[in-house]
């Protein structure tokens, strides 16, 4: 079984076991009592009402009030940039990274592994100049945001780090499982550039001048004798553990913000517009 | 503490339970909190309520999941800390003003404070008032029946409801009001401009109970469905088409709990002093001669922060002539409590006083002499506390403030 047909098969089994895990802990949320619903209402009948009243917001007038609210409070987070330039850019830089990345990740396994099932080579789905070059790991325009943003997100984690542990604010109350958190960011984005450059020294590419962390990394490390494809495999499934690791632990840590801070600044946020 | 340790989710909406998980942990809102400020105690801190309840939470609901994370069931020693840092806390929402992610705090420290009921780890102090409330139907624990004593002597009694043919505007007194004789001068001076304004009024006397609000702060609020269906009935039995408040926690809880926890609209208009006195401005019906001084305006929480109204009081201070506001460095949203919130002064009275000495201070430097408010218990406070540090400033209500400038 050649290593992709692998990646796939533990990936989407991992992302069900993740899933099943998200489901477990909303079903703690669900405990909760929904507004209009007897409080011992099962927590099935919570949750369908509650995706009921989200599709009902979106699908009405108060959707573009929400996405405002969204774009404004979930995403740009225009209070934390009044209050703090130097945070809100710190927070952008980790969290803007890490989902542009993931995002990346996930349409790049779109154009690679799913299109090309739904409809022929030739059809528009396939050709398109996003589809090819998400399909072509050397083009430029990829190389550069996985470099680029993956540095982001390492100098941001820095940053973090610096204010957590170096010189921290007052107001920062620093847990164990903060330092997780940063440690596992860190080493997801860190392991990135190895897995790039092994991977240029095993494939022998040279038209990766825009992956301007993985090429003279791999550069530096082209004289030293070794089976860069055994070193690629061993980071790229490094790499993958790594990100599952934060993955599966991120609804037991302060990670979970991510998801639901949006969501409730953008709830909350649209009635003050 | 006897309670079961078993959590309660149902004193919690979805939203609010996402709340929980949707709080950043930033600590912005360490920066603003008054009682830690004051105390510098952690456990009074919104971002160590959350965390600490969040962890309840799961270790309640998790199962081995969460144990594989090392959270349980909450130990008494946990409790009691929790207890001490919620109930630490005056509810005045400074830090839900501040949250990068809007959560909204206020909510959240009440579930807390429900939560903490069934535990029944709470103040004793807060189970005195549950028991005087329900005995005499006012926090003081006096007889109801003496509600007017504030008004014995007026040259004019104001007239009862149950005694009044046709009532357009019903005040509803309020218990600090009705029986501290500290803040008599505020529903007095209202009774007053009121007359003048020509405005038909009238009061329930002993048919007032208390509205729940400090029940349903300390987590009692099951306790006030009573008072409020008692309430709500009386007013609607005088007819009146309005009800005014010269207190911001009643009006906040006849405003936005009672038609929540009655689950009807009330049929009547709910105002507070300062809206109806800056509409009797606006209609000329209040004539003012001027006043020289300078005033600074401290923003009662339930009326501002909690209940959105900061332009009113403003409003009816600069129509009277002569008077110059002078604003707080802290001041609308931002605005710092006076500590007399959230029934910290009945379990933790030092606690107010160090608050109730930062607002001082803030109000020492703009220069005023006069502090004016828009609520009896920020009144009572304040007041108290610059006695104590025998400062030369007084503390009023916008309403003596306006009686005392009347022509």
């Amino acid at each position: 079984m050649d290593r992709l047909t692998l990646f796939w098969i533990l990936h989407l089994a991992l992302l069900g076991l993740w899933c099943m895990e998200m489901a477990v802990v909303i079903s703690w949320w669900l405990k909760a009592r929904v507004p209009g619903l007897p409080v011992d209402a099962s927590r099935w009948r919570k949750l369908w009402v509650l995706l009921g009243r989200g599709a009902k917001l979106l699908f009405s007038q108060r959707a573009g009030l929400f996405l405002r609210a969204l774009l404004q409070d979930g995403l740009a987070h225009g209070s934390l940039l009044r209050s703090c330039p130097r945070r809100w850019a710190v927070h952008l830089a980790i969290f803007g990274s890490f989902f542009v990345l993931g995002g990346l990740s996930i349409i790049t396994g779109l154009a690679v592994e799913i299109l090309p099932r739904l409809a022929p080579s030739g059809h528009w789905l396939n050709q398109n100049a996003v589809s090819q070059a998400l399909r072509n790991v050397e083009h430029p325009v990829v190389a550069l945001l996985n470099d680029g943003l993956g540095l982001a997100l390492l100098v941001g984690v820095a940053l973090a780090a610096w204010r957590r542990f170096v010189r921290p604010d007052a107001q920062l109350r620093h847990t164990a499982n903060d330092g997780l958190v940063l440690a596992l960011l860190a080493l997801i984005g860190l392991t990135g550039y190895p897995v790039e450059a092994f991977r240029l020294l095993a494939e022998g590419a040279s038209a990766a001048s825009w992956s301007f962390v993985g090429a003279p990394l791999a550069r530096l490390l082209a004289p030293l004798d070794a089976d860069w494809q055994a070193w690629h495999s061993t980071a790229f499934w490094g790499h993958f553990a790594l990100t599952n690791v934060l993955l599966f632990y991120a609804p037991f840590s302060r990670f979970s913000h991510a998801v639901f801070s949006p969501l409730i600044a953008a709830l909350n946020g649209m009635e003050t517009l | 503490m006897a309670g079961s340790r078993s959590l309660d989710p149902g004193h919690f909406t979805v939203r609010q339970a996402l709340e929980l998980e949707a709080c950043t942990r930033c600590g912005e809102c360490m920066a603003w909190c008054p009682t830690y400020r004051a105390a510098q105690l952690e456990t009074i801190t919104p971002l160590s309520k959350i965390t600490q309840f969040r962890a309840f939470w799961k270790g309640h609901s998790g199962g081995w999941l969460a144990r594989l994370f090392g959270l349980g069931p909450p130990t008494e020693a946990a409790i009691a800390a929790f207890s001490e840092g919620v109930y630490g806390c005056t509810l005045c929402g400074r830090c839900a003003a501040v949250c990068p992610v809007r959560l909204r705090t206020r909510e959240l420290w009440v579930g807390m404070r429900e939560q903490l009921v069934d535990w029944e780890a709470y103040p004793a102090a807060l189970g005195a008032l549950r028991a005087n409330v329900g005995a005499s139907r006012n926090t003081s624990g006096e007889d109801n029946a003496q509600r007017l004593i504030w008004s014995e002597n007026l040259e004019t009694a104001p007239p009862l409801a149950e005694s009044t043919p046709t009532v357009d505007t019903l005040y509803f007194v309020g218990c600090v009001a009705s029986f501290y004789p500290a803040v008599y001068a505020v529903p007095q001076s209202f009774c007053g401009v009121l007359e003048r304004a020509g405005v038909s009024f009238a009061v329930l006397g002993g048919e007032e109970w208390c509205c729940g609000f400090p029940l349903v702060t300390a987590g009692m609020g099951q306790n006030a469905h009573c008072l409020a269906r008692h309430n709500v009935e009386a007013v609607r039995r005088s007819g009146a088409r309005r009800l005014v408040t010269t207190c911001p926690s009643c009006y906040h809880t006849w405003q936005r709990t009672y038609p929540e926890m009655l689950g009807e609209p009330l049929g009547f208009e709910v105002l507070h002093a300062t809206e109806l006195l800056a509409s009797l401005l606006d209609e000329g019906r209040l004539p003012l001669r001027r006043l020289e001084q300078v005033v600074t305006y401290h923003d009662p929480c339930d009326l501002g922060r909690n209940s959105g109204i900061y332009e009113a009081p403003r409003v009816v201070l600069q129509a009277i002539p002569g008077l110059r506001l002078a604003e707080m460095a802290e001041t609308r949203q931002h605005a710092l409590c006076c500590g007399g919130g959230g029934d910290v002064e009945m379990g933790a009275p030092a606690l107010t006083e160090k608050v109730a000495h930062l607002r001082l201070e803030q109000a020492r430097q703009t220069g005023a002499a006069l502090i004016v408010t828009a609520c009896q218990q920020c009144k009572r406070t304040l007041a108290a506390q610059a006695r104590r540090e025998k400062l030369r400033l007084r503390v009023a209500d916008v309403v003596e403030l306006v009686h005392q400038a009347l022509e």
